[in-house]
């Protein structure tokens, strides 16, 4: 007899393409309706595009244009932020930018930027000379007259809040998959999304594939600028030099980017960079460092910053601004393609914006779903999802580093004995953060790291990775040369003793 | 608790001494203060499950001609020093990280199997060893794969659980450990294809040069420096270069080498994290902890023996010095008090 297969994709309401910021906040906002949710990341982890050299910085907003979606989206981003972090529990430090000059007549400059500021509702900003400048900064240079002050820039750390963000849609039942590169996209009355793993079904598809904006775009014909990156290399110090500034130092900005900044980052390391270079399309995905970068970057800060010690340097790294060829801002919202929604192009200030971008996205795919009748229009249920993410909040796992008095640490080890084994040194990483890490979903070294801080510091893992590698491959259940920095062919081990490795 | 045996504890406490690291710095240290101040009690902490520290790992021979008289491998070394403490009366606390200690020499450290610990010494002995220079701080750049890692991480891996890191492997820097990786990696059928050297000449003791890179006919590339890191994953390649007089790189002369792995050999640094957090004067050059000739810190009742007061080519030197380290303490221990003060 013959049979005929029939195989049943599964079938979605909405899918986000992509799992950086962007996409995971526009997650989290919709797993709080009652839809079914789907979020693909061709990456290994979350985070692991655009967003993993992300500097951190929740921006005032008035370095944007008003009539731009930057200068819309960037200062009700900043404010709902605070309300966020509350929710989610992360660490947030309303740290204030300073933008500093170095000669009287660019006062001028400071005022326009203020006008700015003001026209997109940043509060708090005051000009101020060279004396308080010293009395709020006395590390910065001499040569320093003057500043825009703007008290409500922070910072946060982008990879907790988005493996929180991810913990918590994933508590409200949306599913994400990670690893899957999206091929190829057809619509009939629905969507038909094509992995190299898999297909799905949805009603609506979200592209939010950061740097690859542009290629899912043209995978449904959505007429898109081409989406050209712009490297940034960062450099960052020994957390012991924490404190050598308090709050993000900006100089005037260039057409290309804000400039180079010296940025005190959440977690205690001090951030120097990024460069802005414009890359030729086939390089947009050459995260490599170089000598002139790094030399760019140094005499800029040290002009800034004359205190700075190279020999403090502890890192280097680079990252890719997806910017939209010509068009200098963000791309949001519908399409030609009825029910393909679009948030690309997102380069500074995208961190800052992203949750009033992923508030607005939300609203308009739950419009787009009940007016086009694809499903009954519903109210959030509201209680259901508070004890949900009541109960996830519960389970975030606590930081040993964070632990200060004797009777709290003695507390820690008694709720969880891992809490004692130190893996990481440096950064005071416990093996129960670890293996809380990899239940997370961390699979390699990388997605351990970002999510916990193993490996940053000053011995770059040179302690730690030992360890990490024995106990994920203990708790992933797979052989040593397996574990990688981050997937793919990125294995730190290539053969046992003894053994044949299949 | 009887109030005398209250009284008799805390006296108990008073002439404890605590030892940070059971490499052979703090075994020695120990040994020899027990050897000189029987009545003192002393505690080695240590996060690793072994006692030995980095000689664990050190599993080529050439340690204990000078100390012992005879040829031995790294794990020999250790188990002959532990054994010598095992006559004494001194106290292992092993899978122990310490978190902090201060001037009031102060200790707390923290394990899985008994949680939280405060010790109030009367003296502290840093024995914290060295770490080695990271990709991040020799500045290398280029892309980030995996494959590069330090020579000592290598060694762990291969010596410690037969976990090989690479097939074929550069190496940068010349030191003592990235010499013997060479040798070792080679015995073990990894192909070195590389040792870059920026100096003049190799930095490794002469013994090692000749018995594990030139015996082995390792290619060697003096004057010469890394200028790229190639490799999105894996290391795929790096560029190398030779150096100008002024240290930059002459580009004209770049080249390539293709490589899985690369090892950084490049120099240690002593570790010194928790003496900075005590406030003990570091060597502003060499992050040594500064001694005066009774091995004491700035700081009174904090003394530090071993690599993480200067870094030592040979450990019977290492060993040397820290057998005079622990008789100095057992001295500033049981020097007569004058008006409450040591002397």
């Amino acid at each position: 007899m013959k049979r005929k297969k029939t195989v049943n994709f599964p079938s979605y309401d909405v899918v986000v393409i992509g799992g950086g910021i962007i996409g995971t906040f526009i997650l989290y906002e919709l797993s709080h309706l009652p839809l079914k949710i789907l979020l693909l990341e061709k990456e290994e982890d979350l985070a692991f595009g655009v967003s993993k050299a992300n500097s951190g910085i929740i921006h005032a907003g008035f370095h944007e244009d008003p009539k731009t979606l930057k200068g819309h989206y960037c200062a009700k981003g900043n404010a709902l932020y605070s309300k966020i972090s509350k929710k989610l529990q992360l660490p947030f430090k309303r740290v204030g930018e300073l933008l500093v000059i170095k000669e009287e007549r660019e006062y001028s400059a400071l005022h326009e930027f203020m006008k700015k500021g003001e026209q997109n509702k940043v509060t708090g900003l005051k000009i101020i000379d060279g004396i308080e400048l010293h009395r709020l900064e006395p590390h910065l240079s001499e040569q320093l007259v003057g500043a825009l002050y703007a008290p409500s820039a922070g910072v946060i750390n982008p990879y907790e809040l988005i493996y929180t963000l991810a913990r918590f849609a994933r508590c409200n039942g949306a599913t994400l998959l990670r690893g899957e590169e999206v091929i190829a996209i057809t619509k009939d009355n629905s969507f038909h999304i094509y992995t190299s793993k898999g297909r799905y079904h949805s009603k609506v598809v979200i592209n939010a594939a950061g740097m690859n904006g542009d290629t899912i775009a043209a995978m449904m014909g959505v007429a898109t600028p081409a989406i050209e990156g712009r490297k940034g290399q960062e450099y960052l110090l020994d957390k012991k030099h924490k404190g050598l500034v308090k709050h993000i130092i900006f100089p005037l900005p260039t057409p290309e980017s804000k400039g180079t900044l010296i940025i005190p980052t959440l977690d205690g390391p001090i951030m120097l960079g990024p460069t802005a270079e414009n890359m030729q399309a086939k390089d947009r995905e050459d995260l490599s460092t170089d000598q002139c970068g790094y030399q760019e970057i140094m005499e800029r800060v040290k002009f800034m910053l004359p205190a700075i010690n190279e020999r403090a340097i502890i890192a280097g790294f680079s990252g890719m601004r997806p910017i939209p060829r010509e068009h200098h801002d963000f791309i949001i919202g519908n399409t030609s393609v009825a029910g393909f929604f679009q948030a690309i192009g997102m380069h500074s200030p995208g961190l800052t914006a992203a949750p009033a971008i992923a508030m607005d996205v939300a609203k308009m795919v739950s419009n787009y779903l009940s007016e086009s009748k694809l499903i009954q229009k519903q109210k959030r249920c509201s209680k259901d999802y508070q004890q949900k993410e009541h109960h996830c909040l519960c389970h975030t796992p606590k930081k040993l580093r964070e632990v200060k008095k004797f009777s709290e640490l003695q507390k820690l080890w008694k709720s969880d004995p891992e809490y004692g084994e130190v893996v990481c040194r440096c950064e005071e990483v416990s093996l129960a953060e670890i293996r809380a890490a990899i239940r997370d979903g961390a699979t390699t070294l990388d997605g351990v790291k970002f999510r916990t801080r193993m490996g940053m510091g000053r011995c770059q893992g040179a302690f730690c990775t030992y360890r990490a590698i024995e106990v994920m491959a203990s708790e992933l259940a797979v052989p040593h040369h397996k574990i990688s920095k981050k997937g793919k062919k990125s294995t730190i081990i290539v053969a046992t003793l003894g053994k044949d490795h299949e | 608790m009887s109030k005398k045996a209250q009284l008799l504890k805390r006296q108990a406490h008073k002439g404890h001494v605590s030892i940070i690291g059971a490499g052979p710095a703090g075994l020695i240290a120990a040994l020899h203060i027990k050897k000189n101040a029987p009545s003192t009690k002393v505690t080695v902490i240590d996060r690793e499950i072994f006692v030995g520290g980095i000689l664990n790992q050190c599993i080529h021979p050439g340690f204990g001609l000078l100390e012992f008289g005879q040829e031995l491998t790294g794990p020999e070394y250790a188990a002959k020093v532990s054994a010598l403490c095992r006559d004494f009366e001194i106290e292992f606390l092993t899978e122990t990280s310490v978190l902090s200690i201060n001037k009031k020499l102060e200790v707390v450290a923290l394990s899985p199997k008994y949680g939280a610990k405060k010790f109030q010494s009367k003296a502290i002995v840093l024995c914290t060893g060295c770490r080695e220079r990271s990709r991040g701080a020799l500045h290398i750049p280029g892309d980030r794969p995996s494959g590069i890692m330090t020579a000592g991480l290598a060694q762990k891996f291969i010596n410690i659980d037969g976990l090989v890191p690479g097939s074929r492997v550069a190496i940068l820097g010349s030191g003592d450990i990235g010499a013997i990786m060479a040798r070792r990696l080679t015995l073990q059928g990894v192909e070195v294809a590389a040792v870059i050297e920026i100096k003049k000449s190799l930095s490794a003791r002469p013994r090692n040069v000749i018995q594990c890179i030139v015996d082995f006919q390792i290619p060697i590339y003096l004057e010469h420096t890394i200028t790229k890191i190639v490799g999105r994953e894996r290391l795929e390649k790096i560029k190398v270069a030779k150096i100008l007089s002024d240290g930059r790189a002459d580009f004209s002369t770049e080249f390539e080498i293709s490589c899985d792995t690369l090892l950084l050999s490049v120099g240690l640094i002593p570790e010194n994290e928790l003496a900075e957090m005590a406030g003990v004067a570091l060597d502003a050059k060499s992050n040594g902890v500064i001694v005066d000739e009774k091995f004491m810190s700035s700081i009174p009742g904090i003394f530090a023996c071993g690599n993480a007061m200067k870094i030592y080519d040979l450990v019977d030197h290492l060993s040397e010095d820290s057998k005079k380290a622990g008789e100095s303490v057992a001295a500033y221990l049981t020097a007569p008090l004058v008006e409450g003060k040591q002397v």
